[in-house]
């Protein structure tokens, strides 16, 4: 940990959520490399980040949820652990400042002490999911066009006893079953798009993808290579009551 | 969907999606920059021949991109080779290479500017240009095509790639680049053309214009006379020189990639040139004089570049950073500024002695470290001969006092193949190497020995003579004298009494022999490199895309004789391909060098005494301290 307080030996720290964008030709910046990206950023920003000890120290952060290569969002999250206390406001135009228009800081808070890092509190994660133009897979051709339709095919879709999606892991292929675990799945009529709120806890990830090839499959055809445009709108993780809230709502601005 | 970003790129998002690494063609990287391309009136696209992660790690194009975009009337751009797989999609798919900044395509650009920095990137120059849809051949290019400029160490012999390029710039680029844009700016408001534009930039110091000059070629396929076309070209080009270090072009805000990169650290160029004069080393003659950067102006750099990059790292470069004269003072501070600020220090390979090592302490975890020692050749004897100041004893010494402060592994590096190497100058890498172990064993106490264990791990290349150094007369081995060297070496090793503590590497021997040949080239290899790029080679830096018997098939067919070009005897008078260039030692100072060299004779370095070797010619440096 960082420094100590002299009184009762207890490390001092202060530890802040980011909330952050990635648009544009970032979107092709792999996971680690925003990591990496951001440990420079925090650098160029000139803030007290906490640091680990020995010959190569490394900033005390977490991320959340790893977005996949390809997809957009206004939902990231990071944790990172101060030495000094910051302004909420100074923090984000500093990391803003130091940053690319692609990436940038939509929102800080300051987090009470004993609350889940950024990482292990990831209970779900909210898309936006369309079709990029003359991709769509010919079984949905005709549903495409009426909104109603859509409903109609999702609503049948979600009322399957089970959904089940092989999951590739270490140990081959494996089933499960994650009908529970699409806490929502709807047509956006407005912008034209699915929506979605997929289970993200650790281990338990649905992407938004494999959600598209279940539907898909369901109604007999098949997703066209590259065929998806996802945005990620938020991350979220739950309250007292098990609620789903966005990880943005956890602490307080300072 | 309108949360998504409409984005400029030059590759679709399907290509995109597929290719490894995409981050390699986006651009965005922070501190690139973006200029309105009205607004500007030379486009210029600075390229390394070779994957994006090597290229970026490029100090020289960092710098000359910075200076470049201070030109208010130029925007400076970046490429670099695509790797395979994107090759592949963009020939397929008719796609130009272009430019990371504007995503533009560079052929529409006013100049491209190739460095070239090793020799086994020259088929991937052909790729670039290929790809970028500019003619291969500088004769075949017209009145639209971008002006393509060669840089770069390899430009001191540029007559194997001379085909290529429509012009060089020989020497350090912050000096000459203002002149030559005001020139081609005067050159397009006049109209005049492609050729009138060149034959003046080839009046322009340091720059070489294939094309106005003329060779001929006695009946041994020597050289017999290079001749310009004209009478206002010069028959000589001086390499340009930055006279004042500490007053010129440095890139502050140097571009930072997504990717990680060979070296992604900050780089911090001290000093130019080198003091040493090893025989072998082309990097020693070309660079000098030697000239140090001020270190209070190093100081302000190192700061700003931290908080421009957020770099973790930061590394000394130069080519003896231990002849530093300001090392300690520069150390310090960086030791201080860096723990502040969380970054580490990288130390470049500095003269093992209680200076460095307890720098190295500081720095570095002891126990996951190793010395490095480069005696380049086994026996004193030969080091005489190379000219290499490095004695046993100093090895011996730095060893033992590294050993007692907790280091238990070293790296030497030897060649094989220097000129009048022997079977007891082999011998000698092994002995010296059982020798350092058993110091270890000697001066360790048991009880102390990590693992119980020293490492030494033993490293040889191959000697390829080069340009514009004491050896350039030297014939090269020939393939099977380099590999019985390394078996002779190699079993040498084994004979030893702590084999078991000594690891061998050896390079490979077919690569050396190619460098040769291109190394000391003149423009009749130019079919050659053409003829292998047709067959499908480049990236051929890379061992896995390297097929030597394109190569051999090559030559046969252009008529090319490699032995001409590496292993034969030239003599003291022979007109050599690069003799028309002047890195500002003379041809006189090499030659006495080598005639030293055949006696075992050495010579003192530039801070014991001047031994004349011209560079004294550019009045800076260590020509003129203390004078």
């Amino acid at each position: 940990m960082s420094e100590t307080n002299n009184n009762n030996n207890k490390p001092v720290y202060y530890d802040y959520r980011v909330r952050f964008s990635k648009h544009g030709a970032l979107r092709y910046i792999g996971h680690l490399d925003v990591m990496r990206f951001f440990q420079k950023v925090l650098r160029r920003a000139e803030v007290d980040v906490a640091y680990t000890n020995g010959y190569s120290p490394h900033q005390i952060t977490t991320f959340a949820q790893p977005l996949s290569v390809g997809v957009e969002s206004d939902g990231e999250y990071m944790d990172i652990r101060m030495n000094s206390e910051i302004g909420c406001e100074e923090l984000k135009n500093r990391i803003n400042n130091a940053s690319v228009p692609e990436i940038q800081a939509l929102s800080v808070k300051r987090l009470p002490e004993k609350s889940g890092n950024a990482m292990a509190s990831v209970a779900a994660a909210e898309y936006k999911i369309a079709f990029k133009e003359g991709r769509e897979p010919e079984c949905l051709k005709d549903v495409l066009v009426d909104s109603s339709k859509v409903e109609d095919a999702i609503k049948t879709f979600l009322s399957q006893d089970s959904i089940i999606l092989v999951k590739v892991g270490k140990a081959g292929p494996r089933e499960v079953d994650i009908k529970e675990r699409i806490f929502e799945f709807s047509w956006d009529e407005e912008d034209a798009c699915f929506h979605a709120i997929l289970d993200a806890s650790s281990g338990y990830n649905i992407k938004a993808s494999a959600l598209m090839e279940l539907f898909t499959g369901f109604l007999k055809g098949e997703l066209k290579e590259n065929s998806l445009m996802i945005y990620r709108k938020d991350t979220y993780t739950r309250d007292e009551n098990d609620n789903l809230i966005s990880m943005d709502e956890v602490g307080t601005i300072v | 969907m309108k949360e998504f970003w409409n984005t400029k790129l030059a590759l679709s998002d399907d290509i995109l999606m597929k290719i490894e690494k995409p981050e390699r063609y986006i651009g965005h990287e922070v501190n690139s920059v973006v200029k309105d391309a009205d607004k500007v009136r030379v486009r210029f696209c600075m390229c390394f021949p070779d994957v994006y992660e090597i290229g970026m790690s490029h100090l020289g194009i960092q710098i000359l991109y910075d200076m470049f975009n201070k030109f208010e009337d130029c925007w400076c751009e970046r490429v670099y080779a695509p790797w395979v797989d994107l090759d592949k999609i963009m020939r397929e798919q008719n796609i130009p290479l272009f430019a990371l900044e504007s995503q533009e395509p560079v052929k529409n650009m006013d100049f491209l500017g190739i460095t070239i920095q090793y020799e086994m990137c020259y088929t991937n120059i052909l790729q670039v240009l290929d790809l970028a849809q500019i003619p291969l051949l500088s004769k075949d290019r017209g009145e639209d095509c971008p002006i393509v400029i060669g840089g770069g160490p390899c430009t001191y012999n540029p007559e194997p790639i001379a085909d290529f390029f429509d012009m060089f710039y020989i020497g350090e680029g912050e000096t000459r680049y203002r002149e030559l844009l005001d020139l081609y700016e005067k050159c397009k408001d006049e109209g005049l053309s492609r050729a009138e534009f060149l034959h003046k930039a080839g009046t322009i110091p340091g720059m070489y214009v294939p094309s106005l000059y003329d060779v001929t070629y006695n009946e041994d396929g020597t050289i017999k006379a290079f001749t310009p076309k004209y009478d206002d070209v010069p028959k000589e080009i001086m390499k340009e020189v930055v006279k004042d270090l500490s007053d010129t072009y440095y890139p502050m805000k140097p571009v930072v990639p997504y990717i990680k990169c060979t070296q992604d650290r900050i780089v911090l160029e001290i000093m130019r040139g080198c003091i040493r004069g090893c025989r072998f080393c082309q990097a020693g003659e070309l660079y000098r004089p030697v000239r140090e950067r001020d270190v209070e102006v190093l100081k302000r750099y190192a700061v700003e570049m931290m908080k421009n990059t957020g770099h973790e790292e930061i590394s000394l470069s130069s080519l003896s950073s231990s002849d530093y004269s300001k090392l300690p003072e520069l150390l310090d501070f960086l030791l201080e500024e860096c723990s502040k600020r969380h970054v580490n220090i990288t130390l470049p390979s500095l003269r093992i002695d209680a200076f460095s090592l307890d720098v190295m302490s500081k720095v570095q975890d002891v126990k996951k470290t190793s010395l490095t020692f480069a005696p380049e050749a086994g026996t004193q004897r030969l080091r005489n001969v190379i000219n290499k100041g490095l004695t046993q004893e100093d090895i011996i010494n730095g060893s033992t006092e590294a050993f007692l402060g907790g280091w238990n592994k070293v790296k030497l590096y030897f060649m094989l193949g220097h000129p009048f190497e022997t079977e007891e100058d082999i011998r000698g890498i092994a002995e010296l190497s059982n020798e350092i172990a058993a110091t270890f064993f000697d001066v360790v106490p048991k009880e102390k020995r990590v693992n119980g264990k020293i490492q030494i791990t033993v490293s040889t290349s191959f000697f390829v003579p080069k340009p514009f150094t004491a050896f350039q007369w030297a014939p090269q081995c020939t393939k099977e004298d380099f590999i019985s060297k390394a078996y002779f070496c190699r079993t040498a090793i084994t004979e030893q009494l702590n084999q078991k503590s000594i690891k061998y590497n050896w390079h490979d021997a077919d690569l050396s022999v190619l460098e040769g040949v291109l190394a000391r080239g003149d423009r009749r290899v130019a079919a050659a490199i053409l003829s292998v790029y047709k067959k499908g080679s480049f990236f051929e830096s890379w061992t896995e895309y390297y097929d030597h018997n394109r190569w051999l098939e090559s030559f046969e067919e252009c008529g090319i004789d490699p032995w001409f070009y590496t292993s034969r005897t030239r003599n003291d008078d022979e007109i050599f391909p690069w003799d028309f260039l002047s890195c500002g030692v003379n041809k006189a100072f090499l030659l006495r060098e080598w005639h030293r060299a055949q006696k075992g004779e050495v010579t003192p370095n530039c801070s014991q005494q001047c031994s004349g070797c011209g560079g004294a010619q550019f009045g800076v440096g260590i020509c003129f301290a203390g004078k």
